[in-house]
């Protein structure tokens, strides 16, 4: 095993389709890979490290920075289904055996489309504040990219609840997430942004027909978690993916928007820990 | 001899509560509360399944409650879940309870919600599995299609209707169904009289009841400030799954998990995770975390 923590891990690239991608590898070195896939606008460095290490305590964990992200090189791809090809060749890239694919909003997005289309590179899923393609209320006509200005203000609105305990868990969430002080990743532009909040409103488009018919096809073991009260992804989406997927567990956090896996960290690694030891 | 921890051969017991006599058993001890089991429509002791009860056992002691009118409880079944919920609170006082966890599982989730509202301080940490808040829509409406045919069916008898009702129409989830009717046989002495068209009314006006709502829907939750731990199968026909999300939403500390391919019975299909799940839940002493 890596001594490597979210913190230490060094930055790392590869070249993977038409571009040299960013990424991190750390904790267990043996057993089944854990690629995490990210959110809206992030970077590697707005992976909670709280959540990260605690993964890693038992996981061989590899984050990854999308073309055109962070120190990424490429033009961010506008789809979702785009997005997973670059995700794809990232895993055929570092040559990664059959992986647990665990994705966060838009990265769960990419986890859904990339198991339907290769069922045979993952293991288990864990999707986090997601929903399915067509799901409801997740075009977001409202979401600009200019409120990526104050980036702090949007993650405390997005992420956490106007509870006094969900907003403490908000400022402690904002100080782990500058704990790695060496080897930060570039900030996001705009433009990627852009392209990114193009994928997602492609994806929350409503399908013409056969609404949720691709995520019958997913029969691969799957944990689901959500706040109960995600203003960003609404949670009626989780039970979406609930009763569509066959085989899939869903977990809703009290008193927690959009950044429920954070706020409820340590329950959300023992769900993810008694989940992802089950037998297969 | 070491106490026998098994709902397959634990006594049935009886307690004088003041008027009422009430059928009992409990079983099991380790660190944890004792965890008083709530049961659902027309369920006695008996159908308390082992492989839920008996897992739970080791680390605590568990009490399956006969509520009145139920087995061989004496008195009448109310109509009302305030009626059951006095009862329960009764059986408690009679033990000389002061405080437990408690497990209820439909019908008995119901009275839990109650009795946390009527006398918050006896329960710690409640676990509600295929259950609804008051106000909620669609419970147990047995003349519905989906369920109605299960009922009408003169080649189904006894458990094997329970199997249909309980369980989700796919191979996997009947399969579990039927070894979840296999483990509730196991039991073969001091059983429970099975209940009869008289238990089915009352409960069955009990839920018409629950479902409706005096002033703003949903509020009573709020004030329930218990960790609960909420559990359903995703394809419930006799409680759906919306009556888990509204729990979920307005109960200001609760944590919901759901069971793929599964209905009213998910705690039995899946009962590994579950009571895997329930132990850490009930394990935890925090007072706001759920866990």
């Amino acid at each position: 095993m890596s001594n490597d923590t979210h913190e230490t891990a060094p930055t790392q690239f590869v070249q993977a389709g038409g571009s040299r991608l960013a990424y991190r590898r750390f904790g267990q070195r043996e057993g089944t890979p854990l690629l995490l896939l990210n959110y809206f606008a992030a970077h590697m460095d707005a992976w909670d490290p709280k959540v990260t290490n605690g993964l890693a305590q038992e996981r061989d964990v590899i984050i990854v920075d999308y073309p055109g992200i962070g120190r990424s090189s490429g033009t961010t791809p506008a789809t979702a289904t785009d997005l997973t090809k670059c995700c794809v060749e990232f895993s055929r890239a570092l040559k990664l055996p059959k992986f647990d694919v665990a994705g966060f909003s838009l990265g769960g997005m990419i986890a859904q489309q990339l198991v339907f289309e290769h069922p045979d590179m993952v293991r288990r899923i864990i999707l986090m504040g997601t929903g399915p393609r067509g799901g409801e209320g997740m075009v977001f006509t409202d979401l600009s990219i200019d409120e990526l200005d104050d980036e702090a203000g949007l993650i405390m609105k997005a992420f956490f609840t106007s509870s006094d305990a969900s907003k403490s868990a908000g400022h402690a969430y904002l100080a782990r997430v500058k704990t790695r002080i060496a080897d930060r990743d570039e900030p996001v532009s705009k433009s990627s942004a852009m392209a990114q909040l193009a994928a997602i409103r492609e994806w929350g488009v409503i399908p013409s027909k056969d609404r949720f018919a691709m995520l019958g096809q997913i029969s691969h073991p799957t944990l689901i978690v959500h706040g109960n009260k995600d203003v960003v992804v609404m949670p009626i989406n989780a039970f979406l993916l609930a009763e569509h997927l066959p085989n899939a567990q869903l977990i809703i956090y009290p008193d927690a928007s959009h950044g429920a896996q954070s706020q409820h960290a340590e329950l959300f690694l023992e769900h993810v820990r008694l989940f992802l030891n089950a037998r297969d | 001899m070491s106490k026998p921890a098994s709902n397959l051969n634990a006594p049935t017991e009886f307690i004088q509560c003041g008027k009422e006599r009430y059928a009992y058993r409990r079983f099991g001890e380790g660190q944890g509360l004792p965890l008083l089991c709530l049961q659902h429509f027309t369920g006695t002791l008996d159908n308390w399944d082992p492989a839920v009860t008996d897992p739970l056992a080791r680390g605590r002691e568990v009490i399956l409650f006969e509520s009145a009118g139920l087995g061989r409880s004496a008195g009448t079944v109310p109509e009302t879940i305030g009626g059951m919920a006095a009862h329960a609170r009764a059986f408690l006082d009679g033990l000389g309870l002061k405080i437990c966890d408690v497990l209820g599982f439909s019908l008995g989730g119901m009275v839990a919600q109650q009795m946390a509202l009527d006398r918050s301080s006896v329960i710690r940490r409640m676990i509600l599995a295929g259950t609804a808040p008051r106000g909620g829509e669609d419970i147990m409406h047995l003349e519905k299609p989906s369920l109605a045919r299960h009922l009408g069916n003169p080649e189904l008898k006894g458990y094997a209707i329970l199997q249909k009702l309980f369980f989700a129409p796919t191979p996997s989830s009947q399969a579990a169904g039927a070894a979840f009717v296999d483990r509730l046989m196991q039991r073969r002495q001091d059983r429970e009289p099975i209940s009869g068209p008289a238990v089915a009314q009352a409960q069955m006006a009990a839920f018409r009841e629950w479902e409706k709502v005096a002033g703003e829907r949903f509020a009573d939750l709020k004030s329930i400030r218990h960790p609960v731990l909420v559990v359903n199968g995703i394809h419930d026909e006799m409680i759906p799954v919306s009556n888990s999300c509204w729990l979920s939403a307005n109960l200001p500390n609760a944590v919901l998990l759901t069971y793929p391919d599964s209905g009213h019975g998910s705690l039995f299909q899946f009962h590994d995770s579950f009571t895997r799940q329930a132990a850490a839940f009930l394990a935890s002493d925090s007072p706001y975390a759920p866990y």
